[in-house]
């Protein structure tokens, strides 16, 4: 851990009241006052622990606020516990960055920005970073909560229940994760009660496929119990779906955490129940009642948000540069820099490319018009202008990469560079080479190419009109 | 109808001659002697009585007078906006059922308004909707359609009143067809949301936990079209309603429902039915109209020996084009999409030179939503002359209202006979419906028998929400949505023995005195409200690039998209040349030729097994499952113009399955000896026709819900056979429910027979003599009391 980030971290705690430290105190006098605890606690009281013989072989207990009850499983894990090839505590030095490809409440479109789509302004990064440093918030890994449920069902609809809702933390020098379980429907308002009150220390929710699925089906649950939505609403996604597509899409057979976590991570589960048999085995235990029968599904989703936590720690370290592209394969490293160029990380979008264009010069050509893109984005325009003209040079190059090439260095020199005569020599080729392109085709899903050439052929009109009001005022 | 004035003339033995005087030359107006063209549609139904040519083909002209408006001032309570709004419109006071819907809805009752087409129906609904909106920002609104057409058509005429009032009420559909992108906003802000039955089943209650503002704040549930929600697919429908009933209850919401029905013989108690409440009957139409002509109209026989008529489509072309010729709007509806292009094809080809081939547009199914819309727009705008179409317009689409109206046969009920024949009629001129009688039996019936038609009340919509197969369904869906209580009622049954049912199936969980779900999968996904699955086959264009033109529903393509068919579309001639069947696509091509193909399907029930058997007398009843196989077997080439025969090919495309349930019964040698295969054949085909009329008031059905086949020599017994089979994968208890009151249901045939005042046979009973011959009718009496015999 940096030193910076733990003094921070001591300032924190010296400021404001623990609620991990008020809440263990309240689990020690549960567990005294175990087996003659009858009195119901008061709303927003912290769930009281009973021990329960039948759970205790799973290392669970029962659980009791005033909504009722529920089972609950604590496991802490030591900061220096291996999981694949790293540490559970890893992620501490670096996490901080991964603040810019959070997607905040309200930004939707974020992990959907297609290339060349306007980017947050640097303004607002900047302002979040400032805030994840100021002295007012504790540092970004202490305001994460990893999380994963089990489900009775698929898709988001109001029949769908999480019988499971594991969540994960950092705390003091362990990394806990906390499960709590329901051993029937009427058990969840409890549940959702005492998830609500874990909540309130956290502002970014650590998830795989949890922004669309997972949260959502919380906050429907939520909604079934007439309980306040407002505070689920308020939390910033690190939903890393988006990136392992991003990245491995192409490289994996498929983006199943399971299937990332064992090629890229290193996790080898072993005995690992599927998650897709975990509501079988949730109806089995219903109709027989038998804890064993879940042992499975607690560790599969122990499991999980272990698994997150490293993901997180991946993601963070390529994010910040303290990883070295060397652990991806090339065309990982490409879309890497595709990611990054798209999350408005346009110097580590650089470093990718640059990094690819080094380990392969036969195949930079294909690099060269990304990192152009990017370099443009980052005012660097001489050199922009300098690779596609290099990219012009090759003669393998694609007829839309070509095109595409002309296209960008007409857009720049029109409007970047003010060189009008130059853009519209660079327009006039692309339109020659899209109607080339065109006529080849014969009439094969042309709609797109001859969109493009529309494009072309307006902005060279442009460009005329421009060119000839310089000549009169010139 | 007493007060309308009928003339039958007589045509030949069978009809009769009353002739009831009727006004010539009232209000004549001189042709104009330039073009030829008459200068108001009085003159030219005056004309018309005079053409002899044309009179010696008519078998029935019946008159209705006209009706002037019957108004009322607006309701004080009427928001002044609204008012504004009506006025800028041009609208000074409401028809009185209008304003009675107005009040009835302000008082808190539910209310069901039944008014013919054109009589501003959808104002019934939008008035107080609007005044609730304006006098509470926050209140919502839920507005169910059949068909996105309609809805689409609808936000149209919210958004236009809206307009005029100058506020931030905020109408938009969802269904399919809604952007992703806007439908959050929806949810959150929409203050009357557009959708239909299908949408609110499977997308919104499923997840009305995104719905919570719509549902918290949800005031009035209008449906419209209220008497498309009748048989299986009503009987869905009422339990839909129910579950969202149930969600409101959830969020503290208690809607009142505001619905509209075209003309059926019980609104009132269809839509308390449907519903499940009390509703208040507004059926007062205080709308004008002008006077109405309805001219039923026979071809001539142009072979006496065989005694064939000149084609219905033939002569549809002619009057149509007459009547186009003249200026006069007109709309035609044919029965089939082949016949609209046909149709089609022929008119505009007869008015070319007159008006322009785009003035006369086709309308059915299968044309792509952007063009219908351009089609309703210039039919509206008065752009576009005349419309040939399926019973798609039949519905509620605004198209404004034409002049004349031609039906190419008779429709096959009366309610949908008057609703089609209502798209002719403004409010201050004459208008008239030809109906053309096709050579089937039924219509020569109505033809010769055009007192049966008007003398008859239009069909009852019957729902029956407790069949126990759609309960099960729906409880599936609803239990979903919320865990079920312990004393909660579902509709007016209690429902506890199906709770426990699904318990034992593991579908549901007892816990704490609540039925939770607990099933991995999405139960609405699996019920469908309609027995038609919704898929499609879109057609592609090839002739230039490649384009969608239009889309066919799955049990069409076929018939229809077969290799080497003459695909017809907007009066365009396409040959199929490929059908991608697995992908469903038909790639086509523009071609120009003077036929048209016509498909052969072959259609073959086949008895799979026979779970329930009992045999009284000569008389043995069975009931099992069956498959119903539909095959295109062979496709004809037809010369425009004169349909001859040009010739016919093979058609290699896989078979349509339909695995369901059914009841039979069949009758064994006693009764086949000494009787000729035609005479069996008219007995059970006149039985079969009694047994469809009566079976759906048992099941309280649609009659499009179950089929009834008789055979001669059934393939499984060899014995004369009836055969009845749900209309729905798997069934739906339909055909069960008959082989439990077999006995009934037999005396009730009886009994109906015996009724009936014709001599040897009508629609109403056996069917048409045409149909079944000059003895079907005590053939069917004889067989039926041969059963009864045995059974004594």
């Amino acid at each position: 851990m940096r030193l910076r980030d733990q003094l921070l971290k001591q300032r924190q705690r010296s400021q404001a009241p623990d609620l991990e430290q008020q809440e263990e105190k309240a689990v020690d006098s549960g567990e005294r006052e175990g087996q003659t605890n009858a009195q119901v606690p008061e709303a927003d009281e912290i769930a009281r622990v009973v021990q329960s013989a039948e759970w205790a072989p799973l290392d669970a207990h029962l659980a009791v606020n005033a909504c009722g009850s529920f089972i609950r499983r604590r496991r802490q894990f030591p900061l220096a516990h291996r999981h694949g090839y790293a540490k559970l505590g890893d992620l501490l030095s670096c996490a901080d960055v991964l603040e810019q490809v959070a997607v905040k409440p309200g930004d939707k479109s974020k992990s959907r920005l297609r290339k060349g789509a306007p980017l947050l302004p640097a303004s607002a990064d900047e302002e979040l970073a400032e805030l994840a440093h100021s002295s007012s918030a504790p540092p970004l890994c202490e305001r994460m909560l990893f999380l994963d449920t089990e489900t009775t069902g698929l898709g988001v609809g109001t029949g769908n229940v999480p019988f499971m809702i594991g969540i994960g933390y950092f705390r003091e020098q362990v990394f806990v994760v906390d499960q709590m379980l329901i051993r029937n429907p009427a058990e969840e308002r409890a549940m959702l009660h005492e998830l609500k009150r874990l909540l309130a220390t956290y502002t970014h929710l650590v998830t795989y496929n949890g922004r669309t699925f997972d949260w959502p089906v919380v906050r429907n649950r939520f909604v079934m119990h007439r309980m306040e939505v407002g505070e689920l609403d308020r939390f910033a996604h690190l939903d890393f779906l988006y990136p392992s597509r991003s990245l491995y899409r192409k490289t994996l057979p498929s983006c199943r955490l399971s299937m990332v976590e064992e090629r890229r991570l290193g996790v080898y589960r072993h005995d690992d129940v599927p998650g897709s048999l975990a509501p079988e085995l949730y109806v089995k235990y219903l109709a027989e009642q038998k804890p064993s029968i879940l042992e499975g599904v607690f560790h599969h989703n122990e499991w999980d948000i272990l698994t997150l936590n490293l993901l997180a720690a991946h993601f963070a370290a390529l994010a910040d540069g303290s990883a070295s592209f060397d652990s991806l394969e090339a065309s990982e490293v490409f879309r890497a820099g595709v990611w990054f160029d798209n999350q408005g990380m346009h110097d580590r979008a650089e470093a990718a490319y640059r990094y690819l264009m080094e380990l392969q010069p036969e195949a930079r050509q294909g690099i060269q018009y990304e990192l152009a893109i990017v370099l443009k984005k980052k005012g660097e325009l001489h050199t922009a202008v300098q690779l596609w003209k290099e990219s012009l040079q090759d003669s393998d190059a694609s007829p839309a990469a070509a095109i595409e090439a002309r296209v960008q260095l007409a857009m720049t020199y029109e409007h970047r560079l003010k060189d009008i005569p130059l853009a519209l020599h660079y327009a006039e080729q692309a339109k020659e080479l899209a109607l080339r392109r065109l006529s080849l085709a014969r009439g094969r899903d042309s709609g797109k190419q001859r969109a493009q050439l529309n494009e072309i052929t307006k902005r060279i009109d442009r460009l005329r009109r421009k060119a000839a009001s310089q000549d009169r005022t010139g | 109808m007493s007060n309308h004035s009928t003339r039958y003339i007589m045509h030949n033995n069978l009809s009769f001659i009353r002739i009831v005087h009727y006004r010539v030359g009232e209000g004549m107006l001189e042709m104009n002697r330039l073009t030829g063209k008459v200068s108001s549609i009085q003159e030219w139904i005056d004309q018309m009585k005079n053409n002899r040519e044309l009179m010696a083909n008519v078998t029935c002209w019946h008159t209705i007078p006209p009706r002037p408006a019957r108004t009322a001032p607006f309701p004080n309570r009427l928001h002044a906006k609204l008012q504004e709004a009506l006025q800028q419109k041009g609208i000074g006071d409401l028809y009185v059922h209008q304003a009675d819907s107005f009040e009835a809805i302000t008082r808190g009752d539910h209310v069901v308004a039944v008014t013919p087409t054109a009589s501003g129906k959808t104002m019934c609904y939008n008035l107080p909707v609007l005044q609730g909106v304006l006098g509470d920002d926050e209140a919502r609104a839920l507005y169910l359609f059949p068909t996105k057409a309609l809805a689409q058509d609808q936000v149209a005429e919210l958004q236009h009143m809206v307009d005029f009032m100058e506020v931030d009420i905020k109408t938009h559909t969802y269904d399919g067809d809604t952007p992703p992108t806007v439908r959050q906003a929806i949810r959150n802000a929409g203050h009357i949301v557009v959708t239909n039955p299908d949408m609110l089943h499977a997308a919104i209650l499923p997840h009305h936990t995104k719905w919570v503002k719509l549902f918290e704040n949800l005031k009035y549930i209008v449906i419209d079209e209220l008497h498309a929600y009748r048989g299986v697919f009503g009987s869905h429908v009422a339990n839909v309603i129910r579950r969202l009933k149930r969600i409101c209850r959830f969020y503290g919401s208690a809607p009142q429902f505001i619905c509209a029905s075209a003309t059926i013989a019980n609104p009132k108690e269809h839509a308390e039915r449907l519903i499940g409440e009390r509703v208040t009957l507004i059926d007062n139409n205080g709308a004008p109209t002008g006077e109405k002509h309805v001219v039923f109209y026979n071809p001539p026989v142009v072979n006496r020996q065989l005694g064939i008529r000149r084609s219905s489509v033939l002569e549809t072309k002619k009057i149509a084009g007459m009547l186009l010729r003249q200026g006069i709007q007109t709309i035609v509806f044919a029965r089939s999409r082949v016949r609209v292009e046909i149709l089609l094809t022929y008119l505009q080809e007869l008015i070319r030179n007159e008006l322009g081939a785009r003035s006369i547009r086709g309308y059915r199914g299968g044309y792509l939503p952007k063009q219908r819309r351009e089609i309703e727009r210039g039919l509206r705008n008065g752009e576009i002359r005349g419309v040939v179409s399926t019973n798609a317009l039949e519905l509620g689409i605004d198209i404004g209202q034409l002049q004349a109206c031609v039906l190419n046969g008779y429709p096959g009920t009366v309610a949908s006979t008057w609703q089609q024949s209502g798209r002719a009629g403004r409010r201050q001129e004459s208008s008239i419906t030809f109906m053309v009688a096709s050579s089937n039996p039924l219509d020569q019936y109505m033809i010769q028998n055009p007192q049966f038609f008007f003398d008859r009340p239009p069909e009852q919509a019957l729902i029956h929400p407790d069949n126990l197969m759609i309960l099960l369904d729906q409880v599936k869906c609803a239990a979903y949505e919320l865990p079920f209580e312990q004393d909660e009622a579902f509709g007016a049954t209690s429902i506890i023995d199906i709770l426990e049912f699904l318990t034992e199936e593991r579908t549901l969980h007892h816990a704490d005195g609540r039925w939770y779900w607990m099933e991995q999968s999405f139960p609405a996904h699996n019920v469908s409200l309609r027995a038609a699955a919704q898929e499609n086959f879109v057609i592609i264009d090839m002739s230039e690039g490649s384009k969608v033109i239009g889309e066919v529903d799955r049990f069409s393509a076929p018939t229809l998209l077969h290799e080497e068919a003459i695909y017809i579309h907007e009066g365009v001639q396409y040959q199929v040349e490929k059908l991608d069947f697995e992908e469903k696509k038909a790639f086509v091509r523009q071609v120009s030729v003077d036929y048209y193909t016509d498909a052969n399907l072959a259609v073959q029930l086949k008895v799979l097994h026979t779970d329930r058997e009992e045999t009284t007398g000569i008389l043995s009843r069975c009931f099992g499952e069956v498959t119903v196989n539909a095959k295109a077997t062979i496709f004809k080439k037809i010369k425009l113009g004169t349909h001859e025969n040009i010739g016919a090919g093979p058609i290699h495309l896989p078979e349509e399955e339909l695995h369901t349930t059914s009841y039979w019964f069949s009758f064994d040698e006693r009764f086949s000896e000494g009787r000729s295969t035609n005479d069996l054949q008219f007995a059970l085909l006149g039985l079969a026709n009694v047994l469809v009329h009566i079976a759906p008031l048992y099941l309280m059905c649609d009659p499009m819900d179950i089929r009834v086949v008789p055979q001669v020599k059934a393939v499984h017994t060899k014995r004369p056979t009836v055969f009845f089979y749900d209309r729905y994968p798997g069934g739906i208890g339909l055909s069960e429910r008959l082989y439990e009151v077999h006995g009934e249901l037999l005396d009730k045939a009886i009994a109906h027979m015996e009724a009936c005042t014709c001599m040897s046979g009508c629609p109403a009973c056996v069917g048409p003599i045409e149909e079944v011959g000059l003895t079907g009718k005590s053939l069917a009496m004889e067989l039926l009391a041969a059963a009864k015999e045995g059974e004594a």
